[in-house]
This record gives structure tokens, sequence and C-alpha cells, in this order.
């Protein structure tokens, strides 16, 4: 366990947060429910639970009786609030504690703060500072120490300079969201000390957002469509712009944040006259027109500094520089207008939304802890996870769900008063607030759509901590999850040309044990031109089995032919076709194929009782197959592999049969022959595949590692970090793959994918390349299919050479290969048209 | 592409689609709209519009304007921003909440 207290805590009047000092460095936590590092420092206290942050800021202005912000300012006083939804009289301390416990639940790592650093305002006298150190007790803490904001941001600020820099004046200026602070900090080389200060709590970021609806776009749409006295229609609740205004102020906000970068921004709404006619207004803000309207408002906010410098008798010569704190503090015109006016120079360097939390870290991080020896040592049997004996908990609702919510109850047995519970989603959509615990407590959850949604019930005693108690999660599934969903036996593939190797290969549409139904669109593109009128097809083809697999090798389950006669114009290469890909729990495939660039649309349904075969496409599937593992057994003889031989010369007697059965019938024929020759083409592929002897994928699988260990040499050496990244993605999953008896097919692709990959790198060599041209040069004459043209070639070769320019000679290398008789390449396989 | 330049792009096309959902003129969009929600999906965002659905207390994805709070039966009746989850080691992970009316 660490010694130092590492937690602080910036306890802001409008928004808190929470960070921790790790070896050097803060991380600032997040919320888990939407990933925000600020929690708005609001709390609600609606019919039955208590709400903090978002949720509670919602009904702020609505339900001002039971929501509570800006209490921060009432700390140490004796001003207590009624609420009437519980009936009961709170603090200001209270709402700071409720505050502090949500903040606890930022710490994803598990960790329980014991000891923490809160940060109040420079302003904050004693008791108003106890006040602070109760609320972090009363919320858990042990052990509360206390910094002042402006020091905290001096100490983020610091932390940046080297030591000589550090010492002198600093202005502190932090305009948050609602609050404006001024400080003068004096740091010398022992401490740091807040000299005098100066704020309004009134006067931030949300004004400037009020500012730009009522100054600028206001006034636009009053003059456009002849509305008088627009502002009390929208800002009255009763008023028939009120849902306007809330928009426009979202709006306004974001206009505000994007003119911090740019000169100019566009909001874009909709707007309804005073004749109900729909407008849809695209409105321009120019960031002079945002900076005449803020001015007033931080010339107001500098003369505080000029107030408070004259007061202390300080010239702006005796300041090094002003720190900037608070979200606002990002406008550059703010930035610029102080340097302007007071001649300081401005320091920027740390985030301002979240410099006090992370000087608070850092402080936190050299303060040694002084808790009790015995409050520690219980702390990890009691504090930290405090039991209740016999506290059990019995859940009853109901697993798989197709509605949007789940009713859920529970029966508690051994409650003590004072518990409280809260049930989470562990996706951050979800929390049902924190609720007194009865014997029975019941819930309708909200659910996320067509997954599994994971709750969690958390306990607490009246201290609000959570107690150490057995509760299994909550697991509902939603949507297609249900009973009656079930899997898919095997991978679903497009069949997909596979160009470079003249080949086709499978695409993953749906993964194995995906549950039905499932529905997915792809975008692919048309790998060749198919002329209108012509027989030539391009092919859609869903296939049935493993991803690793051959395409031949897989059961085709659903293909469409599109024909060059069924098109209205010519298909041409490199344009788009939209695939949408549907199985239906009961395993119909609907595939629907757009081609864009002709506005047409293909639709079929395949049900797995009506198998399809498309003939041409049998035969020419058939045909590859015969020559590829034709040119497989000349190798395997020419390497006296002979028991392997006689495997696959059974397998091509077996293909040349099949082969003549399929020219005896016609691509319309009706009897069930093209059935049997397609399934005894399937095995006989996954033969070849899977049956041609272990010696082949060991063979395979060491020319892989091969190629892999040099292609690596080079991605390392001389490879950029594109070239890492496809290395990388080019072996993920290799565990997978690699083990699969039938991915023989997988296995070469990937090896000629790194061989790719280490030729793009070795080709930018001018002495890797100046080997591959001596290697085509030195071939003898006869080895081309021109010989007169290669020596012309060799001639220009030997000029490039002198030049040493790679990419000529790369051209020459290339025209050289196309001109060799034996390019030792496959057998090509004629593609589907998308790639 | 950056997880952040994925998001701004969903809330654009979440923009898009409210607007060519609104004029007919625009219903040869509809298609292209769903090519890139298609597109964003792959990338490994959840993007959901509440629009219309029940509002409650406890729902956590969405940030609420609420226009008239005693009524009963509140639903979300515009949305500004929808609700984004990142899928994260294939669970969901709230990334964005809802920015939305209620009425």
């Amino acid at each position: 366990m660490s010694s130092t207290i590492n937690f602080g805590i910036d306890l802001g009047t409008t928004n808190s947060l929470i960070g921790k000092y790790t070896n050097g460095q803060v991380e600032v936590f997040r919320n888990p429910s939407g990933m925000k590092e600020t929690l708005p420092s609001v709390v609600a206290f609606r019919k039955e639970r208590i709400l903090v942050g978002d949720k509670a800021k919602e009904y702020l202005e609505r339900d001002a009786n039971n929501v509570f912000g800006g209490f921060k300012r009432k700390m140490g006083t004796d001003e207590n609030y009624f609420v009437p939804n519980i009936e009961e009289t709170k603090s200001p301390i209270s709402f700071s504690s409720i505050v502090l416990q949500e903040l606890k639940n930022f710490v994803y790592t598990g960790e329980v703060p014991e000891s923490v650093v809160i940060t109040i305002p420079a302003s904050f006298n004693t008791i108003q500072s106890n006040a602070t150190k109760e609320a972090g007790y009363l919320a858990g803490f042990k052990e509360v120490v206390l910094l002042q904001e402006p020091i905290a941001a001096s100490l983020a600020f610091a932390n940046k300079l080297k030591e000589e820099e550090i010492v002198g004046n600093r202005l502190v200026y932090d305009l948050g969201g609602g609050t404006f602070d001024v400080a003068i900090v004096k740091i010398d080389h022992e401490e740091l000390k807040v000299v005098d200060h100066e704020g309004d709590n009134f006067l931030g970021g949300m004004d400037f957002d009020q500012l730009i609806v009522t100054k600028i776009i206001v006034p636009y749409l009053e003059s456009q469509f002849q509305i008088n006295d627009l502002i009390p229609k929208m800002q009255s609740a009763s008023g028939i712009y009120n849902k306007l205004y809330y928009k426009l102020l979202y709006k306004a906000e974001e206009a505000k944040i994007m003119l911090s970068s740019k000169e100019s921004v566009e909001i874009e709404f909709e707007f309804e006259d005073q004749k109900d006619e729909s407008h849809e207004i695209i409105f321009t803000i120019h960031r002079h027109q945002f900076e005449d309207i803020i001015k007033e408002k931080i010339i107001y906010s500098i003369e505080f500094i000029k107030n408070l410098l004259e007061r202390n008798q300080l010239s702006s010569k005796d300041i090094n520089e002003v720190v900037l704190v608070g979200g606002s503090t990002y406008i550059p015109f703010i930035r610029n207008l102080i340097q302007e006016q007071l001649e300081i120079n401005v320091n920027c360097s740390v985030d301002p939304t979240t410099a006090v939390v992370i000087g608070a870290a850092y402080y936190a991080g050299s303060k040694t802890k002084q808790l009790p020896t015995n409050v520690e040592e219980n702390s990890k049997i009691k504090t930290v996870s405090p039991s209740v004996e016999n506290l059990k908990v019995k859940m009853a609702y109901q697993k798989n769900s197709r509605e949007k919510e789940e009713y859920f109850t529970a029966i508690i047995e051994n409650t003590k008063p004072g518990m409280t519970y809260r049930i989470l989603r562990d996706d951050g959509g979800y929390d049902s607030g924190t609720k007194p615990l009865k014997e029975r407590i019941s819930e309708m959850l909200i659910l996320l759509p067509h997954t599994l949604n994971l709750f969690i019930l958390k306990i607490y005693n009246s201290q609000q901590q959570q107690i150490a108690v057995e509760i299994p999660e909550i697991a509902i599934v939603q949507g297609n999850f249900s009973i009656y969903g079930q899997p898919l036996p095997d991978d679903i593939c497009l069949e997909v040309d596979d160009v470079e190797n003249t080949t086709t290969k499978l695409e993953l549409i749906f993964e194995k044990n995906a549950i039905l139904p499932i529905k997915k669109t792809i975008t692919k593109t048309l790998s060749r031109s198919i002329s209108k009128s012509s027989e030539e097809q391009l092919l859609i083809n869903i296939l049935e089995g493993s991803r690793y697999a051959a395409p031949t090798s897989n059961l085709s389950i659903g293909m469409i032919a599109i024909r060059g006669r069924d098109l209205h114009t010519n298909l041409i290469k490199g344009s788009d076709i939209e695939l949408c890909i549907e199985i239906s729990e009961s395993r119909d495939i609907i595939v629907i194929a757009y081609i864009n660039m002709i506005d047409q649309e293909f639709k079929q349904v395949f049900s797995p009782s009506a198998r399809s075969v498309n003939v041409t496409r049998l035969k020419e599937e058939i045909d590859y197959l015969s020559r590829t593992t034709n040119k497989q057994l000349d190798i395997m003889i020419k390497k006296d592999q002979f028991e392997e031989a006689a495997v696959l010369k059974r397998i091509t007697e077996d293909l040349r049969n099949i082969q003549m059965d399929l020219s005896q019938i016609s691509e319309d024929d009706t009897t069930d022959m093209k059935y049997q020759i397609d399934d005894k083409k399937r095995k006989l592929a996954t033969l070849i595949d899977k049956g041609t002897g272990d010696e082949r994928l060991i063979m395979l699988k060491e020319d892989y590692y091969q190629m892999k260990s040099h292609c690596f040499h080079f991605v390392e050496n001389e490879g950029f970090e594109s070239h890492r990244l496809r290395f990388d993605n080019i072996v993920a999953n290799e565990s997978d793959w690699i083990n699969d008896k039938g991915g023989k097919n997988f296995i070469k692709r990937k090896t000629e994918e790194l061989n790719k990959l280490s030729w793009e790198i070795k080709r930018r060599n001018l002495n890797y390349v100046i080997y591959v041209y001596t290697h085509y040069a030195l071939k003898s004459e006869e080895e081309y299919s021109n010989p007169e043209r290669f020596k012309m070639l060799k001639e220009r070769g030997d000029q490039a050479l002198q030049r040493k320019n790679i990419d000529e000679i790369l051209s020459l290398v290339s025209q050289m290969h196309e001109l060799l008789i034996d390019k030792g390449k496959d057998e090509h396989m004629k593609g589907t048209g998308l790639s | 592409m950056s997880n952040l330049s994925l998001i701004k792009i969903a809330n654009i096309v979440f923009e898009t689609e409210k607007k060519v959902l609104t004029q007919e003129s625009f219903s040869p969009l509809i298609r292209n709209v769903n090519r890139m929600k298609t597109v964003i999906e792959e990338g490994g965002l959840l993007v959901i519009n509440p629009s219309g659905e029940a509002f409650s207390e406890t729902r956590t994805d969405i940030e609420a304007t609420l226009i008239n709070p005693t009524s009963e039966n509140q639903k979300i009746c515009d949305v500004i921003k929808p609700i984004i989850y990142e899928i994260q080691e294939g669970k969901p992970v709230l990334i964005q909440k809802g920015i939305v009316i209620v009425e």
C-alpha cells in the first residue's frame, strides 16, 4: 500500500473531478457513464431515489425544490434545505458528501481511497474549510487534506517549469461554467501562498451561451420573420419557442467551443414562424461577433484583477504570468485580452478544465498519509469492504427478454436501517440512483437492444460505504439472443476475386455461432466490366463452411448470377455494388444486390430446402480444380512423393468423371444431377484441401514461417509504421488458422501477402533491385518469348543501372518478367466479378 | 481513422439522416446514408436514435432538457445528438450520451 495520499479531488461549484498521482503522472478518472471527466456538482432527490451529476442537472431548473446545485457557496453556513420529496432537511455538507461519494465510483481500478486531498476556494474561511472536511469524512474518507484551488492550479503549471522559473507571483484566473475567481499566488523556494483573491459567483461560460442566443440569433430571427419580443417567448416556460430556446442554447455552446479554433461556424436548426411555416435556418456566426458580445464581461473580469493588484500594491511587472483555469479560458479572445490589458504573459500549457484536480493530485502524491495505524489496519477488513452479518439477497428476473425494459425484484434478508442500494448497467447506460434498501426491492431495468445486458446491484451501509456481500450479476439477454435464437453452425462467407492470385477467396460475412436472425450490408467493388446483353455474369455467391477453406470446398447456400442480358446498361469495373445479406431464424437467406451506377436492384430469397446450383459456375470450378490438381500431381511425381501422388491421381480421375457428367446437362436442367455433381465436387475439393497428406501442410507452414521471419526482418529494419501495421494485420489471429486442417489455401495466401509486403519494402533498396535485375538479365535468351525485345530491355537496363534509377530498373524487370515463357504462375480461376 | 473522428462523423451522419427523412425529395439519399451508417458500425460504434422512446430518470444514456417535468408518460421528442456506444472487446461501452429534449 502506498504511503502517500495520491488521490486529489476538485470539488467545484459547477463541476467536480477526481484524479490520482502515480509515478510522476496524474490520471484524471472518467465517469463510467458517458466517459466524461467532469461530474456536475448537482444532487436531485426524486421520489425514492437520489440522482447525482448529469441526471440531477436535468431537473435543476424544473424541480428547484428537490434539486440542488451551487451548494458549495453555502458551505459552512447554517443554511439548510428542506427537501419536499423525502421530507427531510439536508445541509450543504451532506450534498457535498454525496458528490464526493459519486466521484469514488469513477475510480475504475477497484481501489477505495481512504485519504484524499480536496480543493477549496481561496475565499473559504475556517468554518467553510472544516465543513468541506466534514463532507469528506461523511463520504467515507478517513483522512482529508485541504488545498486552495489557486495553489492547486499553480502546482499543475509549476510542475512543467524549471526550478528557477517557478519562484515569483502568479495570477490564477479561473473562469468556469458559472463562476469566476482570481487569486494572486506567491511561490518562493519553500511555499506556495495565496496572497489575495476576488471573485463573482455569477459569471461564466453559460452567460456566453445565452448571449449568443439573445444577442446574435434572436435579432436575426426577429428581423427575418418579423417577430417581436422573441426572447420572452423563448424563455417563458409556456412560451411557444421554449423548446427551441433550449435547443439553441446547446447549439450556442457547441458554436462557442468551435469558435475557439475557427474564424466562423455554421449552426443549423429548424424554425417555425408565426404562420406555422417551417424554415431550415443555416446561420453563420463569426468569431468577431462572438468577441463583441462577450467583451463587456471579460473587461469586467479584468477590472477585478486590476483592483486586486492595486489593493496589494502590485503592478503587472510584479506578476510572472497569468495562469488560466476553467473551461471558458479556452476562448482565445480572453487569453489575448488579458495579455493585452495587463501586459502579463499568459500561460495556457495545462488543460484548464483539469488543472485544479491535476494540481491536487500532484500535491497528494507528495503528501504522506497520516492515518492512525489501527484505522489503516481495520480498514482492510471493515472500512474498505464492510460486511453485514447474514445479509442475504435473493433475486428474481427474466433472463431473456424481447421487451425494452424488464422487471427485477429481490428479497433482502437482515437489512439494517439507513442501508441503501443502487443498480448500474455495466455499459454506463442505466443507473437506478441511490434508493433506500427494504426487505423487498423492485426496479424496471432498461435494456440495450440485441445484446447481453449486465447489471450490478450494490448495497451500502448507513455511512454510504459499499457492503461486501456476494451478489451475482444480473444478466438479461435482450432481443436476438432470446431462447428462440439459434447459432450459426458454420461461418457464412462471400466468394470474392483474389485478383493478384487470379483465383477467388472467401470473405467472412457472419461468424460461426452468431445468433439468428442476422443482417449485414457490405459494399464491394466490381473487378471487371460487364457489357449489357452479353453472357458474362457477375456472381454473388454466399457459402457456408470454414472461412479458411478454399471457396470450392464450401457449400454454396445462395447465389445470384447477374448476367449481361439482365442489365439496362454496361457495368464498369471499379463501380460499387451494395450487398445486403440477411439470414432469418428459419435460415432463409435473403440477398439484395444494389448496383449504384445503374440504380438497379436484384433480390433473391434462398431457402435451405430449395438449393440452387449455377451450372456455368460449377463447370468453371471443376475445370479449375482439375487443372490445379494435375499441376500439383506433376510436382509430387517430380519430388518422388508417390504415396501422396496416388491419392491425388484418384482425385483427378474422379474430377474427370464429374466433368464428363456435367458436360451432359444444360444450365436449366431440371433433374437433381447438378446437385449430385456439386456435392461430389465439394467432397473432392475438401479432399484436395485437407486430404493430400500432412506433409503438404507442413511444407506450407514452413514456407509461411520462413516468409514471416524474412518479412519481419525487413519491417523492423527498413519498414515504416504503416508496414508494421500491415504485418500485424496479416499475422493476426495466426493460432486460429495455422492449425486449421482445411486452411492450406489460407496459409498460402498469407505467405503471399507477406511476400508482397517484403517486396514493397525491398523495392526501395537499390542493392536489392540490382540483385533482382541481375537475376532476370542473366537468364538465357531461350527462356523469353521474344529474345530480341529481351536484348533491347537488357541494354536499357544496363544504362539504367548506371543512373541508379530504381523506378526505371523495376519497370524493365517487370517487362522482362512478362516475356518469360514459364512465369511459374498458378492456374487461374474465372472470378466472380467482385473484389 | 481515430475514434474521435469516427464519433464526429457518426454525429454528422445522424444529422444528415434526420434531414433526409423529413423531405421526400431526399429519399434517394437514404441508401447512401444507410451505407455510411454501416461503415460507422463496422468501425465499432453502435449509434442509437432514442427519438420517441419513453423518458426515465434512470436512463443515464441521455442528457435531457425537460420541457414539462410534471407530465406523465414523458417521451423523447427531439434528439440533438444520438447515443453512441463503442464496442470494446465485444462489449458496449457508453461514450456519448444522447442530447435530447423531453416533453
